[in-house]
């Protein structure tokens, strides 16, 4: 409970202090970006920490992070004093404290909703807070989290290869560790807090992007309605962040026993694809929820499987991995809301075009989703740049030569701007990617596609019919333009070609509703007047990103270790979703209050309605399991569990702990991912000489320096040669030799292979069968 | 009859120019300054560097020698100082705890500021008790950043009152650079931020029971008037920033300066946390009133008289004071030099006080009555001291008695019979006066032991922290080995051992070839090993050791009684000092 308290009090203060810039540079948004304090402080923050520290101005401390918060305040009074009352005003703004009077409601339902989050998912997580080795990254993440704690410096030591700094997009755990240095917290309790922290800010971010859209139409409309407003923005929480795909309610089918063999077969979804075996009231198969983010599947020319990841952010949250893209899902909802922002403010458009303070904001932003989870950058960069040709349009009311001009010119500006802002990561950074490469052979069956994204299609189809509804009689009174027409059209077709060619018929299908909603996008604009459909613009624009995402993986991946589409479905799908989520909320409310037809309506709500509840099977249901039926005493320690099952190593790591503070490097053993190899540098954050390789590959995209340092490391074990080992240690500038279990198995060390550390090393811990040694003169 | 011829009036006499700039005030300024300086400055070098002296002063020998030290907690004001002294003059002990005098020297004029809103005599006053306070005075001659963080504090202080008034550009910039220099100095800054935040609201929210309405209603109308100029702000804010980038990262040669000085926040907040070493809240309370007697004694006079005249600054002084004490009594960190942050408001308001009463002692001559007070209270207070010092000399009682029984039963008798004559007003002021010269005598005699006296100093509680002759004897040593064995005596390579004796790296910056471990290998090439006294390495037989003192910390502990009278009058402990030794090994 404590430390659920301290750690929404760090939190909260970062969001007070980035308030008046937030309120400042969110004009646009009825709810003027309030849910978004959080995330948008917490990033200048840790921009501003991370950039000093980079270069050498600040420590890795907590001194270095206040001074951060303190630059982070002096700016955001700087940029706000006008909303804070310290200047005068323009005509036609409030101050913040008007704001917060007039919108009390959405302000507590606001608080509340991310407390709750915050708490509620803190509580799930006190019944399965393991951060384990396998069944996922938590233990690479640990390590991350503990190697920046431990850094005096920036940036931060790889744990898993002593000497090097990390190799990895490394923004989020960055920030994470600021927020645990503010709280007091122990990293093994702000792990699982810092999960629920992303649960919290995710669907509080959610709830203010469907809530501004659906605002912005009501004022559009004349109809203001608060209540309404704020049933959408749950809305979108709830699809974004807690409804799962169909998986669930298929899993729920099979254990019922519904459906025959051949339908298994046909769906041909890994482990459901046998006879079903009925009688179970729940699916009761062993760790049936992973399944969920399984739903794809791809085959070799040879028809062997090949996994696909496609998971969801109720997923992610349950699994509980704090991996990048999880880490970013509410830093690109942020982006989401300022690309919203700057299509409904004139103000926020206008800053954009002339390369204002405004540019480096959103640079920086978005520059910074490079550093979280790289995949985003470009997506989100896309993102931007079109909605400011959107808004450019409507400015130049024309697609000419100085509209292109200016959207080129704010482009790449902001691309450039947002790498040059980030130029200390870049350097240095190594990265598997290597390049894009054509999907040959593997294609997504629709069937598939619909069990992930059903309901979103379902709201999209009725949405765009919806926006659409005026489209023909357009084109027959030539309201419509015809070269927009022909443009789309052509290419709708070239791609419908291309697709029945290749077989490719969910590529087909995507095809046509891109190029329906890209036309209905396209009439919305041109007859956008002074006042335009910003919203159903926006959501149309986010719909068709989100569709788009989709659509390309079926043609292009990015080629990486792995050699296949996984990772790059991996990362786009899960993009795709929040795009379709709160697109789909918008879209939710526009078939509901804005077409005339009642039959429409009525036949949109029965779907809908079937449609959600079948996807909230998967949560309601995986929930429990994932949390063993909520059996376990609850605690948010992470690492508890390794007292019941390595208490020796657990007691090592905690004495390591208490009475290491200078730099070292500690060796251990080495091994595979997902095992308990470099279980010590990633309980302690203290270097080892090399951990999990194969991730070190992934990160690095080679393995010529772990691949060196295994034959070493087996040396400085079993060799009996003094003069050997010495110069190993030297050599890699070792502090520490640990010997546990895992090392004796591993290297099959004899007892005098051990005690001879202590004649040129001293024995500083001896306890359970665990043995560290400090190098001497040192 | 002729009119009878007016004798021509006599000219008034035209002063000289010297004359108008040496005024009897501007003399009795620079001789307060001169003194104070003095006082600073004198034997700086008594003793070596404590080890909490010795890290910060090697880090700024490193960087001043283009090296890169590792991360540890340190004044970046004080580095930049430091590195600019080190590289104009040789790096020395002296050198090392210059700027701290210095800072202390012009905390003690930074009252000549407040002339105009405190009076000239009271202005006076304070500043001769900044000057010779014991706490500030132990303060400026350790290389510790408290007394430019006081410094700051008080020019800060300085600035908001004439701001309040009329000031203007000038106040600002003090202000900007003041906040600049404070937040490079010492966590204590940070306490005096609180004190200064927290009085504002405090005094703001309680400004009717204090009769200071006006006063705020003054202070809003200036703020009003100071925001609407903007040109103003934007040079504060430059003379803030530019001091603090430059002066924290000693002018661009040190980075890591701001994150040092970032860090001194986290530093302070931690010296709330209690532990073995604590101090205690008695130890505050019983130091504050030995070694600031004037200021304690008056500062409660000149409060008082602030709150009945409705004085901004001593109200404001007077919640620095009280502030400052509950932040003192609940720091588990707090250490005896901790004293100087009370001592500051307290010279404020004392000086106030006995400004008022030079004043009138100069407006209305002594009469009969206070003579005789006086008299009799200057002799009762010789023979109660002699008294005091025999019974610290005997433990007899009787001298005890005759010194804190009879002598001032005495005086309340020939006091009273004063104010039976009817001479209230004479019998108090007879009184304030013998107590300013008693209190002025024990500011004196406690600045004397705690700063000036070297071999007596180690048991005073402000100075009792501190290195031996031992760290001294042990460069002599090694300078003696290098010109015995290698004909020059910087040549010897010494290796030192252990994380408690990395501080001696200070000590031995001279010598050519110094190398640090923090666990015992092998000697290698080393003639000279140093460890900790706890350690014996493997040397064998072609090293001899020998002990060596070099850091004692004396507590008031077990005191009581004759003791504690023995340790008043001469310091003179019942036990002698812990010490930390280390063990000079040499080849043979």
């Amino acid at each position: 409970m404590g430390a659920v308290l301290a750690w929404w009090l760090a939190v909260q203060v970062v969001g007070l202090l980035a308030l008046p810039l937030t309120f400042h540079v969110f004009k646009g948004l009825p709810e003027r970006g309030y849910a978004f304090a959080r995330p948008l402080g917490l990033m200048l923050a840790g921009y501003v920490f991370w950039l000093l520290g980079s270069l050498g101005f600040l420590r890795n401390s907590l001194g270095g992070v206040l001074f951060a918060l303190v630059v982070l305040a002096v700016v955001s009074v700087y940029v706000g004093r006008r909303e804070l009352g310290l200047a005068p005003l323009e005509p036609g703004q409030e101050t913040l404290w008007a704001f917060l009077r007039r919108q009390k409601k959405l302000v507590l339902l606001v608080e509340g909703l991310f407390l709750a989050g915050l708490a509620g998912w803190a509580l799930y997580r006190a019944y399965s807070p393991d951060i384990a080795t396998a069944g996922g990254e938590k233990f690479m993440e640990y390590a991350f989290i503990n190697a920046i704690l431990r850094s005096p410096r920036l940036p931060p030591a790889d744990p898993w290869l002593s000497g090097f700094a990390i190799s990895y997009y490394y923004f989020g755990y960055l920030i994470l560790s600021m927020l645990i240095r503010l709280s007091g917290l122990p990293s093994n309790i702000a792990f699982n807090l810092g999960l629920a922290l992303l649960f919290a800010l995710t669907i509080t971010g959610a709830f203010s992007l469907a809530y501004n859209l659906v605002a912005l139409a009501q004022r559009r409309a004349g109809r203001e309605a608060f209540g309404q407003a704020a049933g959408y923005g749950l809305l979108g929480s709830l699809l974004l962040a807690i409804m799962g795909n169909l998986e669930g309610f298929f899993e729920l089918l099979h254990a019922w026993g519904v459906g025959g063999a051949g339908f298994w077969k046909w769906l041909d979804i890994r482990d459901l694809a046998t006879l079903p075996p009925g009688g179970a009231a729940v699916p009761n198969r062993y760790l049936w929820w992973w399944r969920a983010s399984r739903v794809l599947q791809d085959y070799d020319p040879f028809g062997n499987p090949i996994e696909i990841i496609d998971e969801f952010p109720f997923f992610s949250f349950m699994l509980g991995d704090i991996h990048p893209h999880v880490l970013a899902l509410p830093f690109g909802l942020m982006l989401l809301a300022l690309a919203l922002n700057l299509l409904v403010s004139e103000k926020v458009y206008e800053g954009l075009r002339r390369w204002g303070p405004l540019m480096l904001l959103y640079a920086l932003c978005l520059g910074g989703m490079a550093f979280m989870n790289t995949w985003d950058f470009p997506v989100y960069g896309v993102l931007m740049v079109l909605a400011f040709a959107l808004r450019s349009y409507v400015h130049h009311r024309a697609l000419n030569r100085e509209w292109l001009q200016e959207v080129l010119g704010t482009g790449i500006m902001l691309a450039a701007a947002g790498v040059i802002l980030y130029i200390p990561f870049y350097i240095g950074f190594q990265s598997q990617a290597g390049g894009p490469a054509f999907s040959l052979w593997a294609k997504t069956r629709i069937a598939h596609y619909l069990v992930m994204f059903g309901p979103f299609v379902f709201i999209a189809i009725a949405f765009v019919l919806a926006v659409g509804a005026g489209l023909p009689a357009a084109w027959r009174t030539g309201r419509l333009s015809r070269s927009a027409v022909y443009i789309i059209g052509a290419l709708a077709l070239l791609l419908a070609v291309l697709s029945i060619i290749t077989g490719r018929w969910l590529a087909l299908c995507l095809t046509l509703l891109v190029a329906a909603a890209a036309l209905v996008l396209w009439r919305r604009l041109e007859e956008a007047g002074e006042e335009a459909d910003w919203p159903t613009l926006y959501a149309l624009l986010i719909l068709l990103v989100g569709l788009g995402l989709t659509f390309v993986v079926e043609y292009v991946y990015l080629r990486d270790t792995f050699g296949t589409r996984m990772n790059t479905i991996f990362k786009f799908y899960f993009q795709a979703w929040s795009m379709l989520a709160i697109a789909g909320a918008y879209g939710v409310y526009y078939v509901l209050n804005r077409t005339r037809r009642l039959a429409f309506q009525n036949a949109f709500l029965v779907g809908l309605i079937a449609l959600v509840t079948a996807g909230m099977v998967y949560p309601v249901l995986a929930a429990p399991n994932r949390a063993e039926g909520f059996q376990r005493k609850p605690t948010l320690d992470g690492i508890a569990y390794a007292a019941q099952y390595w208490p020796a190593d657990y007691a090592a790591a905690q004495w390591l702990n208490a009475h290491v503070r200078e730099p070292a490097v500690i060796l251990e053993a080495h091994g595979g991912s997902y095992t308990p190899y470099g279980r010590i540098s990633a309980m302690t954050g203290i270097p080892t000489l090399l951990g999990w390789g194969g991730h070190e590959l992934q990160w690095r995209g080679s393995y010529d320096e772990p691949g060196r340092r295994e034959p070493d490391i087996e040396a400085i074990y079993r060799s009996m040669d003094r003069e050997q080992v010495n110069a190993l240690l030297e050599k890699y500038d070792i502090t520490y030799v640990y010997v546990g279990q895992l090392e004796r198995e591993k290297f099959q060390l004899s007892q005098p292979m051990i005690d001879k550390f202590g004649l040129f090393m001293d024995l500083v811990y001896d306890q359970d069968g665990v043995r560290i040694y400090q190098r001497r003169g040192k | 009859m002729s009119a009878r011829a007016r004798a021509p009036e006599r000219a008034e006499p035209i002063p000289a120019e010297w004359q108008k700039v040496f005024t009897v005030e501007v003399v009795l300024y620079l001789a307060i300054g001169l003194a104070a300086l003095l006082v600073r400055l004198w034997r700086l070098d008594a003793w070596p560097l404590s080890p909490a002296e010795a890290v910060q002063a090697w880090r700024a020998w490193q960087i001043a020698h283009g090296q890169s030290p590792a991360l540890a907690p340190y004044s970046p004001l004080l580095m930049t100082a430091n590195i600019v002294c080190f590289a104009l003059f040789r790096a020395s002990d002296a050198t090392a705890r210059l700027w701290p005098a210095l800072f202390g020297a012009a905390l003690a004029l930074l009252p000549a500021l407040l002339r105009r809103q405190m009076g000239r005599s009271a202005a006076l006053m304070t500043s001769f008790l900044l000057a010779f306070s014991p706490s500030l005075l132990a303060a400026s001659r350790s290389l510790d950043g408290r007394t430019a963080a006081l410094f700051a504090g008080l020019l800060l202080l300085i600035a908001l009152c004439r701001l309040s008034e009329d000031g203007g550009r000038r106040e600002m910039r003090w202000g900007a650079v003041a906040l600049a220099f404070g937040l490079l100095s010492s966590p204590m800054f940070y306490s005096v931020l609180l004190i200064f935040i927290t009085g504002a609201i405090v005094l703001w929210g309680a400004r009717r029971r204090l009769g200071m309405e006006e006063f705020w209603a003054s202070a809003g109308r200036r703020w009003e008037e100071l925001r609407g100029r903007p040109a103003l702000w934007r040079e504060a804010g430059l003379l803030f920033v530019g001091p603090f980038l430059l002066l924290g990262t000693a002018l661009l040669l040190n980075f890591d300066g701001l994150g040092a000085a970032a860090d001194l926040l986290p530093a302070w907040g931690r010296g709330f946390a209690w532990g073995a070493e604590s101090y205690g809240p008695l130890v505050v309370l019983w130091s504050l009133a030995l070694y600031e007697t004037a200021g304690l004694l008056f500062g409660i006079a000149g409060l008082v008289m602030g709150i009945r005249r409705r004085d901004a600054l001593s109200v404001f002084a007077g919640w620095w004071l009280v502030g400052g004490l509950l932040l003192s009594l609940v720091s588990g960190g707090w250490r005896p030099a901790d004293l100087a942050l009370l001592a500051v408001p307290a010279a404020l308001l004392a000086g106030k006080a006995l400004g008022e009463l030079a004043e009138w002692t100069a407006r209305e001559a002594l009469k009969e009555a206070e003579w005789l007070i006086l008299l009799v209270g200057a002799v009762l207070g010789v023979f109660g001291y002699l008294g005091f010092v025999h019974y610290a000399r005997t433990g007899q009682l009787l001298s005890l008695l005759l010194a804190v029984v009879a002598c001032p039963l005495i005086l309340l008798v020939v006091t009273g019979v004063v104010l039976i004559w009817g001479e209230r007003r004479r019998a108090l002021r007879g009184l304030a006066l013998l107590a300013a010269g008693g209190s002025i005598l024990l500011l004196v005699h406690n600045a004397w032991f705690s700063s000036l006296l070297a071999d007596v100093s180690r048991h005073d509680l402000l100075t009792a922290a501190r290195a031996e002759a031992g760290v001294r004897d042990m460069v002599e040593l090694a300078q003696r080995y290098g010109s015995q064995v290698r004909g020059d005596p910087y040549s010897a390579p010494i290796l030192l051992v252990g994380d408690e004796v990395e501080w001696l790296r200070w000590a031995l910056r001279d010598f050519r070839r110094v190398e640090y471990v923090r666990r015992f290998g092998s000697a290698g090439d080393f003639p000279i090993v140093i460890t900790p006294g706890s350690l014996q390495p493997p040397l064998g037989e072609s090293f001899v050791g020998q002990d060596m003192a070099v850091y004692s910390d004396w507590r008031p502990a077990g005191m009581e009684g004759w003791t504690l009278a023995r340790w008043l009058v001469s310091r003179v402990p019942p036990a002698s000092p812990p010490t930390e030794t280390i063990i000079f090994w040499a080849q043979r």
